[in-house]
């Protein structure tokens, strides 16, 4: 198996599309850090919103790449590795030279989630050294930055347990418009959700948490009890998306 | 001579689309197969052909039946039986940006056992070491079929399963491919499944036959052996076309497969050449042209799956 995923890491490597998008959010980041500072704009964005700044800016970008962009992103990224491939015959292809479906499928789970965590981690690497162009050293407050961190560390999970999500749709609809679809329409009940009084459904809604975490904002603490809370469901969630896959994979008829 | 693969019974059927009904693909299908033989896969579009390749591959899973590769059941160890199988299944398909040689190499990973220098071996035997570091993008059909087989040769299969490989093929490369595969399976004892529309091709180069209509098994058997027992062809031109065609109906021994204007084509079953010949001087028939050719691979298969013979013109 080990030579499969590294096949796989190698072939999503290869994809354009993750060189080109990080540049564009590099370009995003650096034009929206130089924007904000002046007067008017931060003046306008503290007003509107009131997050934004100095060494709030990473943590704003974060929840800007992964609250939507990064999702997109990874679905994008996702339906050509996996709906594509499957589109063009080559999904099949490992399974004529000895690899087992299962296997397979574990192998592109490991590569897309690692994956999926790493460009997590990119984006903040982006945001600190857009942030310190313009800002300097003003963005290393210690409270901040660990605070930012953590989240950061905590969106990956969360990212980790969307792409485990996308990797199952991908599968079961094996079609790449029908995986976007379902991901957009996933973006909009969680919306829903988070903004609903809906108790019991936010509890058990994985989303929830991730939106719980990443809004947060600089004078609140992350509750302890919704990080003890927030990760296990996640991980059960992350847990059904990969079982999904693999009961999914057995059966299917290529 | 040991045997390479024996399938029994293989049965699958496929859900309707929008409908609670199920149609049958492949039904009670079942050959064996001995090392260094070819086995022609023969059938009209939808005849199950490639549904019972990739039932064998483990790409499609099986209602019923049982399949054996090399002494080893696809049930039990499928990692294991399918490891002397290689296979190119549709449309060749590759990672396009990638070279032929990179392509290879990509899947030779996948092996443990590859040694070096196999993979470009692989690509000179199969005719293409002079377009190793060309782009699979650039690629005729043609040579992706090569490159499909030198893939489908990683790991020295003892069984390689092609699905319609001289698809898209001139007549030149059409040829190339098949004397390519006979010579690994004098050379190497590979043992071959190739589905193919190219009957004339097969005739020739098959040492096995398999024809499937409508998901079912409907002639099996040695190449040579079914075309030996099977009657020979007429093909002529006779003047009087109402007399002629009511000579031939009424004819013991003969049936008329096909008439187009003054020209007949006829099947010779329980009378020989030369008698037919008496006959039609015996009615006053005049003969413009008359030739006799053995019984195709190609007539046998119209015949039995009900399609109309070629006529003459």
């Amino acid at each position: 198996m080990y030579s499969l995923t590294r096949l796989y890491a190698q072939k999503i490597c290869r994809q354009k599309l993750i060189y080109i998008f990080f540049a564009c959010f590099f370009t995003a980041s650096f034009f929206y850090a130089f924007l904000i500072s002046t007067p008017q704009m931060e003046e306008m964005l503290n007003i509107n919103i009131g997050i934004v700044g100095r060494k709030n800016f990473p943590e704003f970008m974060m929840r800007f790449y992964v609250g939507t962009v990064g999702i997109l992103f990874n679905v994008f990224l996702l339906t050509l590795f996996i709906c594509e491939e499957d589109r063009n015959k080559m999904l099949y292809q490992p399974l004529l030279h000895g690899e087992s479906r299962s296997r397979m499928i574990w192998s592109k789970i490991y590569v897309a989630v690692s994956m999926s965590m790493i460009f997590v981690l990119l984006t903040a690497f982006i945001n600190y050294i857009t942030a310190y162009m313009r800002w300097g050293y003003e963005i290393f407050d210690q409270t901040a930055l660990i605070r930012t961190v953590m989240k950061y560390l905590l969106s990956a999970i969360y990212m980790s347990v969307i792409t485990l999500g996308i990797i199952a749709l991908c599968i079961y609809t094996r079609n790449a418009w029908k995986t976007i679809f379902f991901v957009i329409i996933y973006l909009l009940i969680d919306q829903f959700i988070y903004s609903s009084n809906i108790v019991f459904l936010q509890k058990i809604w994985f989303g929830y948490y991730f939106n719980l975490w990443t809004f947060t904002y600089e004078y609140q603490k992350i509750p302890l009890s919704e990080l003890l809370i927030g990760i296990p469901i996640m991980v059960v969630y992350g847990i059904i998306f990969s079982q999904i896959s693999l009961c999914r994979i057995q059966k299917i008829d290529f | 001579m040991e045997k390479i693969i024996s399938v029994q019974n293989l049965r699958k059927a496929y859900k309707k689309s929008n409908t609670f009904d199920f149609e049958t693909a492949v039904e009670n299908v079942s050959f064996d197969l001995m090392s260094g033989n070819i086995m022609g896969l023969l059938g009209t579009n939808g005849a199950g052909k490639t549904t019972t390749l990739k039932m064998i591959t483990n790409l499609c899973s099986k209602d019923k039946g049982k399949i054996v590769i090399d002494n080893i059941s696809l049930d039990s160890d499928p990692g294991l039986a399918l490891s002397k199988v290689g296979a190119a299944l549709d449309t060749p398909s590759f990672y396009q940006e990638l070279t032929a040689r990179e392509n290879i190499e990509y899947f030779a990973h996948l092996y443990n056992n590859i040694p070096d220098g196999q993979v470009m071996e692989l690509l000179d035997y199969v005719g293409l070491s002079s377009q190793t570091e060309k782009k699979v993008k650039k690629f005729s059909l043609g040579m992706k079929q090569r490159l499909a087989l030198a893939r489908a040769m990683l790991g020295q299969p003892k069984l390689i399963i092609l699905d319609e490989p001289a698809n898209g093929l001139d007549p030149q490369g059409q040829i190339n491919l098949y004397r390519l595969i006979c010579d690994m399976a004098k050379e190497k004892h590979t043992t071959f499944i190739v589905s193919s529309h190219q009957l004339h091709d097969m005739e020739k180069f098959c040492t096995d036959i398999l024809i499937l209509d409508k998901g079912k098994s409907i002639l099996q058997g040695k190449t040579e052996e079914i075309l030996s027992e099977t009657t020979n062809i007429v093909d002529c031109i006779l003047e009087e076309t109402k007399a002629a065609r009511s000579v031939l109906s009424g004819c013991q021994g003969i049936s008329l497969v096909s008439q187009k204007g003054n020209q007949f084509t006829i099947r010779l079953e329980n009378i020989c050449f030369n008698d037919f010949v008496k006959k039609l001087v015996a009615n006053h028939l005049h003969i413009r042209y008359l030739s006799m050719r053995k019984y195709s691979l190609q007539d046998l298969f119209l015949k039995l799956t009900g399609g109309v013979e070629p006529c003459i013109h």
